[in-house]
């Protein structure tokens, strides 16, 4: 983490896709050591909602907070480092999964804990294998982890360590935010947001 | 980070290399074509080396030009790179290059069959390959361009040759005259300036471009 964990937060904000409202406006606080869990139906916009806060797409209504000052998209990641959990996961079916690693970490494999089956290329892997390696390419060092549907294709050890590292982030003052509709680590959660559709007043 | 991109282009291109082998059979199944068109009148022949020549390149390179940013595109690498705030035109420009290695280079290398082909002297060959590597580097940045410009769109590749071939018209004018020069042993070396102008101006303008485009795309996604 950096020196200090920048105040994170977003005021009035909408998800919106091609400029069309999808949610009410939802404006809240990340404060360090908190996990926030995204709560919705599904298409409700928790993964929309998660893009604006990791900048990769501009609202069309609402800001990004950070330090009480309003943030640009692309100025978000520039001030927070950020781990990114989503539905592409970025990796390259003909790369192994060491190798895959590497290349989106910029850690060595020495990094990850040592297993045959990241010597063999990644489309041999099954859905919850492939889940599992993207949980390893969390760190601890960044100040926000984003997380979208992380624990779809967990099995029950797999989803205890991904809790266990919610704990141990959320401990050293991480800020969580995981967009779900599985219960995820229930006893560590600091606020639910629960993203309801929006409605144009007539 | 860029290091990292470029390493990985030259072991996906190794792991499948089917790629590659077909661009460059691609390449001389379009330059076998032109005398079994025009017939075996080798003087017709050795007057139209150099156009037949850059049309190869040309054709056989424009449909490998969508591989650029396709697949980062779709595996959400592009948008791990904006998050980890790395910068897209030194990513744009490692892609350019790594294409260039792979994709341009083995067409260079099959010129000496080309050169069977057409009786190319083996003497021009040294110079050919150099016109030709300049100004498939300038394609390949233009190709960029285009590639960048049409991520996510239908029919992506039809859309992106329509981009390119008004705008590589310059440099397979240029690399044509300075080709024909070489073969015919005349002084190549204003065309060949062209050429190379035309690939620096492209070299400053393509790594913006297909960042802006890039950006764009990712927030389209």
């Amino acid at each position: 983490m950096t020196q200090k964990t920048p105040l994170f937060g977003c005021q009035a904000l909408h998800a919106c896709r091609d400029e069309v409202l999808l949610t009410t406006a939802v404006t809240a606080d990340f404060p360090s050591a908190s996990y926030t869990q995204l709560r919705g139906r599904n298409g409700s916009g928790k993964s929309t909602f998660l893009r604006h806060l990791a900048g990769l797409l501009p609202p069309s209504s609402g800001h990004i907070i950070i330090d009480g000052k309003m943030a640009k998209p692309a100025e978000i990641p520039q001030q927070l480092s950020i781990s990114y959990l989503g539905h592409d996961d970025a990796m390259h079916g003909d790369l192994t999964g060491y190798e895959n690693f590497e290349l989106l970490t910029g850690q060595s494999r020495i990094s990850l804990v040592q297993s045959d089956l990241y010597d063999r290329p990644l489309s041999t892997y099954s859905a919850g294998q492939r889940q599992k390696l993207t949980l390893h390419m969390l760190d601890d060092a960044h100040d926000i982890w984003l997380l979208d549907e992380p624990s779809a294709s967990l099995d029950e050890a797999n989803l205890t360590y991904l809790e266990e590292r919610i704990a141990g982030y959320l401990a050293c003052g991480g800020i969580v935010i995981a967009a779900t509709h599985l219960p995820l680590a229930q006893s560590l959660i600091t606020q639910t947001i629960t993203l309801e559709p929006y409605e144009a007043r007539p | 980070m860029m290091r990292q991109v470029f390493t990985r282009d030259l072991r996906l291109a190794m792991r499948r290399p089917g790629d590659v082998i077909s661009t460059v059979g691609f390449f001389l199944m379009i330059a076998t074509l032109f005398p079994l068109a025009i017939g075996p009148d080798s003087k017709m022949l050795a007057l139209m080396t150099s156009s037949i020549l850059w049309i190869a390149v040309l054709l056989a390179s424009l449909p490998s030009f969508d591989r650029l940013f396709v697949d980062d595109y779709h595996t959400g690498f592009l948008d791990r790179l904006v998050i980890s705030n790395a910068a897209l035109w030194e990513y744009a420009l490692v892609r350019i290059i790594s294409h260039f290695c792979i994709m341009g280079l083995p067409l260079i290398a099959a010129l000496p069959i080309m050169a069977l082909f057409f009786a190319i002297p083996l003497s021009a060959l040294p110079l050919l390959a150099l016109i030709i590597a300049v100004g498939l580097f300038a394609l390949t940045l233009l190709g960029a361009i285009a590639a960048s410009l049409t991520l996510g769109a239908r029919r992506a590749s039809l859309l992106s040759a329509i981009l390119i071939l008004p705008l590589a018209f310059p440099i397979v004018i240029f690399g044509t005259l300075a080709s024909q020069a070489v073969l015919e042993g005349q002084d190549y070396s204003a065309h060949f300036a062209l050429l190379g102008a035309s690939c620096l101006i492209l070299l400053v303008v393509s790594p913006a471009a297909t960042f802006y485009a890039l950006r764009y795309a990712i927030e389209e996604r």
